[in-house]
């Protein structure tokens, strides 16, 4: 090895089960800003990820899954191959996750996978990094996870995502799913959530 | 009653720690694996993912699946909480909770409300279910339409292409030949407008506890290698026709033991006479309300003999 | 005053305790040991590391011993263990054709390349009890038989009789290792319809009396084509392990395993794409499992049913009857769940049986009041009036 590759988690078996706990309450009430009690995971996240896309890696990735990136930053590459083991695909319909470093200039998120009728789960999730879950244009969400609605702000994500991931409501029970991480949590967009865009009354 | 209350308070966890195998004893790649169709399951409500199940050191049949479910969620953080038809100290229930006793040394309970992961097998607590718990079901046939269609094959073109019309047809010949649907326990629900799902096998009387639950519910299928869940706050339909609408059993009688009205009953057979009598199903809310001082016939030195069983009724739940 | 049962942690503890005694049985007699078992029951380790896939049979006997010998719960304690252990690397395919043969028949042939070797076999055996063994001061150091004829060179490659036949096209081809990736029934769900490779994975790890049964089956004719079967070949012996770290990037051997393999052909009709042929089916075990691997490589044929366009009309054609019902730590765990409490779903079920009861006691009554009502109808009608009758 020619550079230094980032550590992982230090404590990997207890790590991403706390990780694992944020996404799975974030992705059972979307909406929801999740986010651990403690953020000393790991020391210094690879760039352009920051510690919550990486946790998220860490926490799902694995040699079972292929990923597609946004990014074709040889490091973070390197660091995902050497922590996860993950092979990495540019086939959008064949990727497990997709790790969006930007979310401010998406990819067309039609060609990511929406599972068969027959199989469903077998959709693509996608890992998009935001700027903020809790600033920002302030959203609606509703539909399962949610008691009546969720509101909250975010920012960093292109405006184009609310009309896609309407049609990709539309097309329940297939459609991929939404996981936002930003340096001040996570939150869930499953197929089921419908979202509202709200006027800024500022 | 000190006993009783030392019994259900919160233990820190004494037994010694296994060693040689990983916190909650899958190995890291199993939790991911279960952990990644979990996440599916909740977000396509009511449908059963497949997941690569593995051999637990119990058999097949008797909580593999939950307990699969409950080693890829556990964290130090939590407070489990084992049962088994209602109650924490039945065999099985003692084994699954010694298993994770033993292999992640998280503290353990017997009150639903001290509990942050509850895995059951046949029963939702009385006690109403909140945010902060996750509730594990133990599943042995995830299909609910397995008893019309025995096909995997066939079964799951009927799921993805919303066609239930053997189950109606099935509910409505009940309804034709006894004047109701014969079905007691793991009656099927419609989960957000869409899948049917089986409940796992808990009385039909469980079954309102499901709809806009706060809790997220997960349920595990082991050797037949399903995953499925609901999420909070969804709708959960059980079955019915609007002539004939779903309803739970009601008992004349009141738990011997606390006095409860409202829970669910099991009947003991006292003596060799046949004398009966009702109890709590769910041991922990019985010894809730002991403790809160509530009685009933049995629980008086000089109490009433066994009451003796009389016709449960059917009224339509409210 | 009812007191509601407790206890079931000390009842559990005071099982395993019983259990362990069990185990032991009479202190006076010397504990077998581990060794013994892996040496002298090593037919009984053989199945216990097949169905618990798992080659070792250090595991293997000790699983024997802790299971009194029953082989369920041995393989069971096997797939347990199994579980936890992290997978290093993949191996490649086993070459059976480079084998230290310790046993080779071909039912088809009289003489082949290679020669016909009995090995350790029952076959030919009388089965009458051998009641020497019973004396335990009898020495029954028997030494393995030489041989004085010419033997193949044992790490040469043994040719396998089919491909003799194969060359002619009287035997299909055994199939290319397509691009088709081999599936893994320990890593991935079972999905259905399922390709010959999740079929054969199955096989080898399914019960060896579930696929006795079902090869059983279909020589009894409940299948829909095939001739006759044929043992092609069946071949015991070892092999070598071999895999390619990727540190290294060139194979290495890490050891060798026993297997046994069996082929059988059968006569295939044909199709419009195919001419008539022979038609394979293939088994596999670890060690000295011939019994299921010729069992296996006939419910293998009969599986294929699909590929090779036979109408399915059989059980051991149905490949999801056989597939899902094959696993006895799978089918063990499920029938002896019956041993948990059901209670609750007992408590339902009772309060339907009482409601249906009753309600067939109102039907009964209503249908014997109505019964009785017509009878007294005819008895009026027969002691009435002819007007009425007529009118009637």
């Amino acid at each position: 090895m020619t550079q230094q590759i980032l550590s992982g988690f230090n404590s990997p078996v207890h790590d991403s089960q706390q990780w694992y706990r944020i996404v799975l309450d974030a992705m059972s009430r979307p909406g929801n800003v999740c986010f651990p009690i403690s953020t000393e995971a790991f020391s210094q996240a690879p760039s352009p990820c920051s510690k919550t896309a990486a946790s998220i890696a860490l926490t799902l990735f694995d040699n079972d899954t292929s990923i597609w990136l946004q990014t074709s930053d040889e490091k973070l590459t390197h660091w995902l191959q050497f922590h996860c083991g993950c092979p990495i695909t540019t086939d959008k319909n064949a990727a497990t996750f997709a790790l969006i470093t930007d979310g401010n200039s998406l990819p067309d998120l039609t060609q990511f996978s929406i599972g068969s009728s027959e199989f469903p789960d077998r959709s693509t999730t996608l890992v998009i990094q935001v700027e903020s879950v809790t600033h920002g244009e302030p959203v609606e969400f509703s539909g399962s996870g949610i008691a009546t609605t969720n509101k909250l702000n975010i920012s960093g994500l292109d405006s184009s995502f609310w009309e896609t991931q309407k049609n990709n409501r539309s097309l329940f029970p297939q459609g991929f799913d939404t996981i936002l991480a930003a340096p001040d949590g996570v939150v869930c967009i499953p197929r089921t959530t419908t979202i509202r865009r709200q006027t800024p009354c500022m | 009653m000190n006993h009783t209350i030392n019994t259900t308070q919160k233990t820190a966890n004494a037994t010694p720690l296994e060693t040689g195998y990983n916190f909650a004893f899958l190995d890291e790649q199993t939790k991911r694996m279960v952990r990644r169709a979990t996440l599916k399951a909740v977000a396509i409500p009511g449908y059963q993912v497949p997941f690569a199940s593995r051999e637990m050191p119990m058999p097949y049949g008797w909580g593999t699946g939950g307990i699969q479910l409950t080693a890829s969620i556990i964290g130090q953080q939590d407070t489990l909480k084992v049962t088994d038809q209602g109650a924490d100290d039945t065999t099985n229930a003692v084994s699954i909770r010694s298993f994770f006793q033993r292999t992640t040394g998280v503290a353990t309970t017997e009150e639903t409300n001290k509990a942050t992961l509850i895995q059951t097998r046949h029963r939702i607590p009385e006690q109403p279910l909140t945010e902060d718990h996750i509730l594990v079901y133990q599943v042995p046939i995830p299909e609910p339409l397995r008893w019309m269609e025995p096909r995997e094959t066939e079964t799951r073109k009927m799921h993805a292409h919303e066609e239930y019309g053997v189950m109606h047809v099935k509910l409505y010949e009940d309804i034709a030949h006894h004047g109701h649907i014969a079905t007691s326990f793991d009656y099927p629900v419609q989960i957000a407008g869409r899948y049917i799902m089986s409940p796992s096998p808990i009385p039909k009387f469980d079954n309102p506890k499901m709809d806009n639950c706060p809790a997220l519910q997960i349920f595990g299928a082991g050797r037949e290698q399903r995953i499925y869940a609901i999420p909070p706050y969804t709708n959960v339909h059980s079955l019915d026709f609007e002539d004939h609408p779903f309803s739970v059993q009601t008992w004349d009688e009141v738990c011997g033991l606390c006095g409860a009205e409202d829970s669910y009953l099991d009947e003991i057979i006292l003596d060799n006479e046949g004398n009966r009598m009702f109890v709590c199903s769910d041991s922990n809310y019985c010894q809730q309300r002991l403790k809160a001082g509530h009685a009933g016939a049995m629980t008086a030195p000089q109490g009433q003999p066994a009451a003796t069983r009389t016709e449960s009724n059917e009224e339509n739940n409210a | 005053m009812y007191v509601a049962v407790k206890g079931g942690e000390k009842a559990i503890a005071n099982a395993h305790q019983y259990l362990a005694a069990e185990r032991r049985g009479d202190t006076a007699l010397p504990e077998l040991t581990v060794s013994q078992i892996k040496e002298q029951m090593r037919l009984a380790v053989d199945r216990v590391m097949t169905e618990g896939s798992l080659y070792d049979p250090e595991l293997a006997a000790l699983a024997l011993k802790q299971a009194r010998g029953d082989s369920i719960e041995a393989i069971f304690l096997l797939r347990a263990y199994r579980t936890t252990l992290p997978r290093f690397y993949t191996s490649a395919p086993i070459n059976t054709s480079v084998m230290q043969i310790t046993r080779r028949i071909s039912a088809a042939f009289k003489d082949m390349p290679g020669g016909q070797m009995l090995g350790p076999t029952f076959d030919y055996t009388h089965r009458l009890l051998d009641f020497s063994l019973a004396d335990e001061n009898t020495k029954n150091n028997v030494t393995p038989p030489t041989c004085n004829e010419d033997v193949p060179a044992t790490c040469d490659e043994t040719p396998r009789i089919l491909d003799f036949l194969q060359n002619d096209e009287l035997v299909e081809g055994v199939g290319s290792a397509e691009s088709h990736q081999v599936g893994d029934i320990t890593r991935e769900p079972l999905e259905l319809p399922a390709g010959r490779d999740i079929r054969l994975q199955k096989l080898t790890r399914a019960d060896e009396g579930f696929v006795l049964a079902m090869g059983y089956s279909t020589q009894r004719g409940f299948k829909n084509s095939g001739g006759h079967p044929f043992a092609g070949e069946i071949r015991t012996g070892d092999v070598s392990i071999e895999v390619t770290p990727e540190e290294l990037g060139f194979p290495v051997t890490i050891g060798s395993i026993t297997v046994t393999e069996s082929e059988i052909v059968s006569i295939y009709d044909g199709s419009e794409e195919t001419p008539p042929q022979f038609s394979r089916g293939y088994g596999i075990t670890f060690g000295s499992g011939e019994r299921k691997a010729i069992s296996m490589a006939l419910v293998d044929r009969a599986l294929r049913c699909r590929e090779l366009q036979e109408d399915i009309i059989a059980p051991a054609q149905d490949e999801e009857f056989v597939l899902m019902h094959s696993d006895n730590i799978e089918a063990t765990g499920f029938v002896e769940h019956l041993k948990l409490p059901h209670h609750v779903d007992f408590q339902s079920e009772l309060d339907i049986l009482r409601r249906l009861r009753s309600n067939w006691a109102k039907c009964k009554a209503k249908r014997e009041e109505i019964e009785r009502n017509t009878q007294k109808e005819q008895k009026i009608r027969q002691s009435g009036t002819p007007e009425i009758k007529g009118a009637a």
